[in-house]
């Protein structure tokens, strides 16, 4: 009796000791309690008062709000902004990394850094270099005048400030996945006989399509949200030069409250639409990364 | 399709990986590309494959007589295999056999039905018939590197080029893909170059062996003159083990330690200081001396497993030496651990010492024994 108890205890505790192999209880509960509970305050509860107060004075209110000619001219332009400038940077991001993954060329680095600088510099900063290169009294500014050229206070500077703001995120997130995959299925195409262009699109492309499609739902987001830098270089004029962000603000100032919040709540619905496709290609990613470090696992094994 | 290459240099900065390689491989033969790592085997590869450039003032590459230093990779007909094969992960084995011919230009291409029988014949040739909808990562080692192989042949390339084809892949894979390798090479008779750092596996598979130093090329021939008539010390030495001496030779002899061989091809040259080589199975053993042609030596080690007896000598001098025998004469010389046995070197090879420069050999050590992993190493 005496021995199968003893058993029975060494058993209980080899049990809850391989569960609980890290942390006790009470650590783990207290992290995730934190956890949890700063979600709930900074990031659910504003949420649903975006889309409470939008929908306070009734459904009406809120489509009237958004039916709104200067609402729907702010829609158009910031979709505008985000068709020109996600290519854009959707192209300059592929040849950025194809430049830093697979060359080895003097300011490789130089180039590496820089494209975290919009990162690292305040969207202010942002918006008033380009009102200082192209602004009345900026450097460019006197043959901007002589030709009729308008760009500070205009759609050009917001497509400019929005480029400049948003072009990080596509070079981001495909210069690690062409590091690691490294170029000797590009080199088996070439000697197979394909030539440059078709190389890039039936191996590169299928190669990094998820980061890319990561990186310009990111690049997407942030250009289509970006009020910082667009505030700076816009005018605010209502109907020709405002964005989504920058109406909302407007309306916000003039104590419009529901119709303030029925347009931020697009935004919102953006943001979690977003974060859907995100997780999506975060996941495929992951999963292209495994099988191809599995394959490099085995090739080490073997 | 015999490939002609003439005095090429290739440096990556500051680093000269070939230096003035002249080599020519005869339509039809396999050959191999023996060396040590960063010894440039690989780098020549490329070259011919096209995937790097020679450096400017090298000579002519030739296929068959024609200049093909301006010719881009598309066009010089190469089939490569990659170190690690290089699949193309996101296609199935099929897509991947079939790449090489869905790529050719419009005019060029092969209908859907030729591409689909050129394919399956293909996976026949490579015994992975029913795999053909497996994804690179499905596959064991041994079955990508035969799926690299049949896409570098689908194209009927007139040169097949492999890098380290069987570097990745375990012993027991290795030996059976080398053979397999070999028979297929007979079948089909294309112009082959492997690189390999594995003497074994050059002198095994290939018709002739080329081998590599720092970017030079030490020596060209069969595998029989590599091995038995080495060139240089670097190609003796990178050739399996060796024992080392430092003798002299001249005046009708050749002196290693207390043994006086005479050797009439020194007869009339005055002593000068040479490295003498042996290798362990050049030694004859006896229990007895002989005086003037046997050194004698103390057993320090036995490895019975395997088809002769490796034992493990040190002379009076402190030297260690490696001697293979035949284990019948193990038996009957009665050998046991730490009894003193006479050693006479049956065969030797010479390296006078003011001709021969001396790169890869410890000058301060009198003997040393050289083993092949030591030298892979550096």
């Amino acid at each position: 009796m005496k021995t199968k108890l003893s058993f029975q205890i060494s058993k209980a505790i080899t049990a809850t000791r391989s569960k609980a192999s890290e942390d006790p209880l009470w650590v783990r509960f207290l992290l995730i309690t934190i956890a949890l509970g700063f979600l709930a305050a900074f990031l659910i509860l504003p949420l649903t008062i975006v889309f409470k107060e939008a929908f306070q004075n009734g459904v009406r209110a809120y489509l009237n709000a958004i039916r709104d000619p200067a609402a729907l001219s702010a829609i158009r332009l910031t979709l505008l902004t985000a068709a020109i400038a996600v290519p854009l940077n959707l192209i300059f991001g592929v040849a950025a990394a194809w430049a830093i993954g697979y060359f080895k060329f003097s300011g490789r680095n130089l180039l590496t850094t820089l494209i975290d600088l919009p990162f690292t510099i305040s969207p202010i900063v942002s918006g008033l270099i380009f009102v200082l290169l192209f602004g009345r009294r900026g450097w460019l500014g006197p043959f901007l005048d002589d030709h009729g050229i308008k760009i500070i206070f205009a759609v050009p500077g917001i497509v400019i400030a929005t480029l400049f703001v948003t072009f990080p995120f596509v070079a981001r997130e495909l210069i690690p996945l062409m590091q690691t995959k490294g170029t000797e299925e590009e080199e088996a195409a070439r000697v197979l006989g394909a030539g440059g262009w078709r190389t890039f699109w039936k191996i590169t492309l299928p190669n990094i399509k998820w980061g890319l499609l990561y990186g310009v739902t990111l690049c997407s987001a942030r250009a289509i949200g970006e009020f910082g830098a667009v505030s700076v270089v816009s005018g605010h004029i209502r109907g020709a030069t405002n964005t989504v962000p920058l109406h909302v603000e407007i309306l916000y100032n003039e104590y419009n409250l529901s119709a303030a919040f029925a347009v931020a709540s697009l935004l919102a619905l953006l943001a979690i639409v977003t974060l859907i496709f995100k997780s999506l290609f975060g996941r495929k990613i992951s999963i292209v990364r495994t099988t191809s470090s599995i394959a490099v696992d085995e090739k080490g094994i073997l | 399709m015999r490939i002609e290459l003439q005095n090429i240099s290739k440096t990556f900065g500051k680093f000269q990986a070939l230096k003035d390689v002249t080599l020519t491989v005869p339509s039809g033969e396999l050959v191999a590309l023996l060396g040590p790592s960063g010894s440039g085997k690989t780098t020549l590869l490329r070259i011919i494959a096209g995937l790097e450039l020679p450096d400017n003032g090298s000579g002519p590459m030739m296929f068959d007589g024609e200049n093909i230093n301006r010719c881009p990779i598309s066009e010089r007909g190469v089939g490569f295999v990659f170190q690690h094969y290089a699949l193309f992960h996101h296609m199935n084995v099929f897509e991947n056999i079939a790449f090489g011919l869905k790529v050719r230009p419009k005019k060029l291409r092969p209908s859907k039905k030729f591409i689909e029988s050129k394919v399956n014949e293909l996976l026949k040739l490579i015994h992975l018939g029913g795999l053909s909808n497996r994804y690179p990562h499905q596959l064991s080692g041994g079955q990508r590197q035969r799926v690299a192989l049949a896409r570098a042949l689908a194209v009927e390339p007139q040169v097949l080029l492999l890098d380290e084809p069987f570097g990745a892949l375990d012993a027991k894979v290795r030996f059976e893909l080398r053979r397999w390798l070999r028979r297929l090479h007979d079948e089909i008779g294309v112009t082959s170059v492997f690189v390999t750092h594995d003497q074994d596996e050059a002198l095994d598979l290939a018709d002739r062996v080329s081998v590599l130093n720092q970017g030079k090329i030490e020596q060209v021939g069969t595998p029989y003159e590599i091995f038995h008539q080495p060139k240089t010390e670097f190609v003796l030495n990178f050739l399996g083990n060796v024992n080392f001496f430092h003798g002299s030779a001249g005046d009708g002899k050749v002196v290693l330690g207390k043994i006086n061989i005479i050797a009439p091809q020194f007869n009339h040259m005055p002593v000068r200081s040479a490295h003498v080589f042996v290798r362990p199975h050049q030694f004859d053993l006896d229990t007895a001396a002989k005086s003037g042609k046997s050194m004698p030596a103390k057993v320090t080690r036995i490895h019975t497993a395997g088809s002769f007896v490796r034992l493990e000598l040190v002379t009076e001098e402190n030297e260690a030496i490696q001697a293979d025998i035949m284990p019948e004469k193990f038996a009957d010389l009665a050998i046991e651990l730490g009894i003193t046995v006479h050693v006479h070197p049956k065969e030797y090879m010479v390296f006078l010492q003011s001709e021969t420069k001396l790169q890869d050999i410890e000058s301060d050590s009198k003997v040393v024994l050289k083993k092949k992993r030591s030298l892979k190493i550096r």
